[in-house]
This record gives C-alpha cells, structure tokens and sequence, in this order.
C-alpha cells in the first residue's frame, strides 16, 4: 500500500457531481485532506459539470489526470444519463479523466452497471474516505 | 361390444343377462361427464354421444358422415392429425391430445385419449376418440398463473422500494458519517451540528414517508362507498382555492353532477388533491392553468380524465420513471418525488390504475381508473 510515496500527486485535477450539497461539502473536505493545490471543482447539476467538462481547452500542454467522482441518483440527470452525455461529446483528452462512482445505493444492478460500464473504473460507497482515494490512484501514472 | 352383438346372442339363458349388460353399457356411453365419438378412417364421424352433442350445441344428424376438424379449433388441426397419425402408427397404444371445440361462447378445452378399434382379422377400421371437459381446470391455471404474475409483479416492486428506501435512509447517515469525519478540519463546529441536524431530520422525513407508504400498502380491507364524483371533486377545490386563485386556474367539469362512482374518499380526496396540486405546481409559467376533468365508464371501471395545460413532460424518457419513489423531472425546491408514487399506490391498493400522457409545452393528462367491483385488497 505504501509503496508510493506520494499517492495524491497523480490527480491534478478533482471533479465532484451530486446533486446533495452535504456529501458535496464531506467530499471537498476528505479531498483537502487527501491532496493540497489541486484544482477541485464541485457540481450539483449534472448539466452544469458537462459544460465545464466541455469547454475544457485539451490544446494546454500538459494534461491534467483527472479524478470524476460521480453520484448516481440525481434529478433531471442521473450519473448514467451523464456518462452517456459525456460520451457523446467526444472529447479526446477524456482519457485522462477516471471516473468513479460514488452512491448510497446498495441496487446490485447499480453497481454491476458500474463494474461493467466502460467509461468507469470503480464503484464506492458514500461517504468519501482518503482511503477510497488512495486506491482511485493504483494504477494511474502520475504524469507530471 | 355392439348393439347386434349383445341381441345376435343365441343363448336364450343369457338375454336377460345381455339386456343387463345392454343397459349397463348404454348408460356408461350415454353419461354426462365423458365424450365418446367415433369417426371412420377418414376421419368423418360415425359416432356422437349424446353428452358430445348437448356440450358442443349439435345433433348426430348433423354431423354423422362429416369431418371430424369440422368441430375442432382451426389452431388445433394439426395436433389432431398429428394424433391421428400416432394412432395408426401405433395401433395398440391410445394416444392423448388436448383439442380446443368451438362453441357459441368461445371454446371448451377438451383432454382426449385416441384408439383405433380393429375388426375380426386385425384391420384398423374406426377411430375411437373417449373426452372429457378441463375448461374448468384451464381456467383455474390462467387464474394461478395470473396470481403468480401479480405475486412477481409485487415482490419485484417490493425488492425495488427496498433499495430505494435503503438508499435514502443510507445517504443521510453516510451524510452524518461523513460531516463526523471532517468534523476536525471543519472550524465552526455550529455549521457541523447544523448539517447532522439537516440529515436527521431528512432521516426522520423519510422514515414518516415509509410508515405513510406501508400504510397504504398494508390495508386489508378498504371501506369503498359511493360518492358523488362532482361534490368531492368540489370540495377540494374549495379547500385550495387560494392557491387556485393563485394560478389563474380554470377547472372545466365535463360530466353531469350527479355522476357517482364506487371508492374510497380518503384516497380519492388523496388522489384529486395531489393531481390538482402537481397542475398548479409544473403549470407554464406562459398561461393561465387550465384544467378539465371528464368522466366515463370503461369495462369495470369509472375513467376520471385529468388534462392540464401545464409544462408537459417528456413521456418517452420518463414514463418508466414517472411513478417512481423520490423521481422528480422539473426544477422545483418543493418536489418532494413523492406525489406521484403514492396516487399510484392508493389507486392499485383500489385495484385500479393509473395512466399519464405528455406533451412538452403543452400539457399533461391523467387518466386514473376506478375499479367499480367488488375490491379485495391484497396485502402487500
């Protein structure tokens, strides 16, 4: 476990989507406390979060790794409705992004959906923990 | 044993005994339980018993000389043929097929056993076909299977408010959880009791919605009388009428006011009050509300339509998810995703149903459908 030394260092970037401002507030603060000087950005509408994701410039010279926490159950857009939408835009940098689930719901078919979905690389229970994030970054290099 | 045979009997000691016997056979071919027909090889009748011919509406007259597919389903022909082939290919043997009968009223489902009668010299020469009536049994094993649809139907949604349940109950504690484990990072302890205060209370909200559900679902035995459908209707617009006011609403009423109908009041004012509320909640902000309620008898039931001229959803996408728990489509602060879910439930624990359809822009209607039988609840 212990094996990097820095495991916080390969996210630059954090993207938090719930519609439910409390978890929102927990996961900002276990963020903080997991990783200092990242760019954290936090979402209560789906719609809102997919336009950032949209409008962000992939000529920059170093792409950002990019930490998607995304809830499940919200109105209007639910997080599968969202990875659709993602999908849909086409954006080459996404392959920098790791998306995650994070929901209260205990559905099987919600989290073998999760298990087998493409575009995500995991499923975990609310509330957010540094150790749920100490595992996001096995794997993931850290390109700096 | 034929008729000729049992008189030909050249034994005079014996013709008491063979009337006996006659009589003995005449009454189990003539009984009032068992099909027995004859056809000869090509398949026409040469024999109906009487209890054939009272069942399928017919006379031996009528039918003696024509083909037995005559007083068959057309659906069945085939496995008929088919058993017949079996029987010549098997001629010691009798052979079951289920054959379907046309009569006045619809079909009677029949069980048959099939065997060829052979003559002196061992060849085949009639077709013997012995039946009896399982319509009733058919019918039991639609009604089983009808019970088992409705039990899967009910265990599937039961399995399905369980997560949803589980679900909103767990994300507040993960909420309070949570709050207590950044509790040391978070300086103004105030705004972290504020926020496990928040999540309890949504906690406690949700445990009141779930006694509130499984009190619907629970009731055995609904008192269901007749109510005027106008002056309930009524007198709940008057309780709201402020908030009608409010809207600009309209309410046309297009059937007679002395229109009646079997239910439940508490559940119908439940169900009226919560369609009207949800009109003026998702109204266009671009006009005036605009509701119209009409009614008529279906079948069983007594079809209440509820049209708006509100915002309109998209039914397409939502329709799965209209009537589902804690669903909400619109950004309203006051939904509470409830609403719906619980019409849905209180007009099924009446054995009637709920139908929505949608436009976007333009509006939505209800059609809720009351059931006027007899109503047994099932416990859910």
């Amino acid at each position: 476990m212990i094996s990097q030394t820095n495991p916080a260092s390969v996210y630059q970037r954090f993207i938090v989507i719930d519609d439910d401002k409390i978890n929102n507030l927990v996961s900002k603060f276990v963020i903080n406390r997991f990783t200092k000087d990242v760019q954290l950005h936090v979402y209560t509408d789906p719609e809102v979060a997919l336009d950032f994701i949209a409008q962000l410039n992939d000529t920059s010279p170093k792409q950002l790794n990019t930490l998607v926490l995304l809830d499940i159950n919200m109105p209007r857009m639910n997080g599968w409705e969202f990875l659709e939408a993602l999908k849909a835009l086409n954006l080459n940098y996404l392959s920098h992004f790791h998306i995650y689930i994070i929901s209260s719901s205990i559905d099987p078919s919600d989290i073998k959906k999760a298990e087998e979905h493409d575009m995500v690389s995991g499923f975990f229970s609310k509330p957010l923990t540094t150790e749920y994030l100490s595992q996001t970054c096995q794997g993931v290099s850290a390109n700096m | 044993m034929t008729e000729e045979n049992i008189l030909g009997e050249e034994n005079t000691g014996n013709v008491k005994q063979s009337q006996n016997d006659d009589a003995y056979f005449r009454s189990i071919i003539e009984n009032n339980s068992f099909y027995i027909i004859k056809t000869d090889l090509e398949g026409n009748y040469s024999y109906l018993n009487p209890f054939f011919c009272k069942m399928l509406s017919v006379t031996p007259e009528e039918y003696i000389g024509k083909n037995s597919l005559s007083l068959i389903l057309s659906e069945d022909h085939a496995i008929c043929i088919e058993t017949v082939e079996r029987c010549f290919a098997q001629p010691d043997q009798s052979h079951w097929v289920m054959l379907r009968k046309p009569v006045p009223n619809g079909a009677l489902f029949t069980q048959w056993e099939f065997k060829i009668l052979k003559d002196e010299l061992g060849n085949p020469v009639e077709l013997l076909c012995i039946g009896h009536d399982i319509t009733p049994l058919i019918l039991k094993q639609e009604e089983l299977r009808n019970m088992v649809d409705v039990a899967a139907e009910q265990n599937k949604r039961l399995v399905n408010f369980t997560y949803i349940i589980s679900h909103n109950i767990r994300s507040h504690v993960a909420n309070i959880l949570g709050i207590l484990n950044i509790s040391q990072e978070l300086a103004d302890h105030d705004l972290a009791l504020g926020l496990i205060q928040e999540s309890t209370t949504s906690l406690n909200e949700i445990l009141s919605n779930l006694n509130e559900i499984i009190s619907i679902q629970a009731h055995t035995s609904l008192p269901i009388v007749e109510v005027n459908v106008f002056e309930q209707i009524n007198r709940i617009v008057q309780s709201i009428q402020i908030l009608l006011n409010r809207a600009g609403t309209k309410i046309d009423y297009k059937f007679e006011e002395n229109q009646v109908m079997q239910t439940n009041p508490a559940y119908f004012e439940s169900i009226i009050l919560n369609l009207i509320t949800n009109a003026v909640k998702y109204k266009s902000p671009e006009r005036d509300l605009q509701i119209t309620i009409s009614l008529n008898a279906q079948e069983q039931y007594k079809v209440l339509t509820f049209q708006d001229n509100g915002l309109g959803i998209d039914i397409e996408k939502y329709r799965d998810q209209l009537f589902g728990m804690y669903k909400t489509f619109h950004k309203n602060n006051d939904s509470r995703g409830l609403g719906l879910y619980i019409t849905k439930t209180q007009i099924e624990a009446m054995n009637g149903r709920i139908e929505v359809e949608s436009t976007v822009g333009i509006g939505t209607t209800f059609k809720l459908y009351f059931n006027q039988k007899i109503i047994k609840t099932v416990t859910v």
